[in-house]
């Protein structure tokens, strides 16, 4: 080691040493543990949130697509009523699926955590 | 007792280290526990928390450089607290003089300076260790430590020069 780093290693060893005494007892682990489980809730939420805000923009989708796909000649309200229904209950279909998924998916359980 | 006990048994020996790491980076006592607790629920909550010990360790870390920086963008959105403001801060000065003027000379470095140097001479970590944690080419970690040991002899040089004037 050069001088210049054993002096710096002397230095920083007293001021590590009166550092670490002053040290705050650190909170429960339990606090920690729970703080987490409950921050990995919050993420898992935010997630879902966006993946059903996502699958809410299927309808405007389909009926885009069913109108711009439509056979020549057909116009009128009975096809974009049609177009809204299946739109509709295509979102509610996946935002049930997707809700349902996550939700069997997104338990989490830290005390059981690899060591 | 946690239901974890091998986070529980690290969380309790690297607690103090993260958080003297937290201290000598930000000075401020009460940000750098907030800071360390903040680390160990994001270890926990990410996989870094099922890494083997040294690993961890080194997660950990990066996790707290992370936050320094973050906070340190906060406190130069919000403005900085006047040191005034802060007894606990002197309550926490070394009675050692020695580790008195070490503080002294250690605060006056750069945020940089001072995690390069307390990573390499009281964790004792690698060049390589400490590129990781730092987000730095391994190959800069020699040249800028090299500068931040320069440093820290001149304002100690400086320091003493002080004191004895």
């Amino acid at each position: 080691m050069r001088p210049i780093e054993e002096f710096v290693d002397d230095q920083l060893a007293a001021l590590a040493q009166s550092t670490l005494s002053a040290a705050p007892q650190p909170r429960s682990a339990d606090l920690v543990l729970i703080l987490a489980v409950r921050r990995h809730a919050q993420l898992h939420s935010k997630r879902l949130s966006s993946l059903v805000a996502a699958v809410n923009l299927a309808p405007l989708l389909i009926l885009t697509l069913g109108w711009a796909l439509r056979p020549p000649g057909v116009s009128g309200v009975a096809p974009v009523a049609i177009l809204a229904s299946l739109a509709l209950l295509t979102a509610l279909v996946a935002t049930q699926l997707v809700a349902g998924a996550r939700a069997g998916n997104g338990r989490v359980d830290l005390t059981t955590s690899p060591r | 007792m946690s239901e974890n006990p091998d986070f529980e048994e690290f969380y309790l020996q690297m607690h103090p280290r993260v958080w003297a790491f937290l201290f000598r980076s930000t000075d401020d006592p009460a940000v750098a526990e907030e800071l360390a607790q903040e680390a160990f629920v994001r270890l926990l909550a990410s996989r870094g928390v099922a890494l083997p010990w040294d690993e961890r360790r080194a997660y950990v870390f990066r996790i707290a450089v992370n936050l320094i920086r973050a906070a340190a963008r906060r406190r130069a959105r919000e403005g900085a607290t006047p040191l005034d403001d802060m007894p606990e801060l002197a309550a926490l000065q070394p009675a050692d003089p020695i580790a008195r003027r070490a503080s002294v000379v250690f605060n006056g470095l750069g945020e940089r300076e001072r995690e390069l140097l307390w990573l390499a001479h009281v964790e004792k970590w690698t060049h390589s260790e400490i590129a990781a944690a730092l987000g730095l080419a391994s190959g800069s970690v020699r040249v800028l430590l090299h500068r931040a040991r320069r440093r820290f002899l001149e304002r100690f040089e400086k320091e003493k020069k002080n004191e004895t004037d």
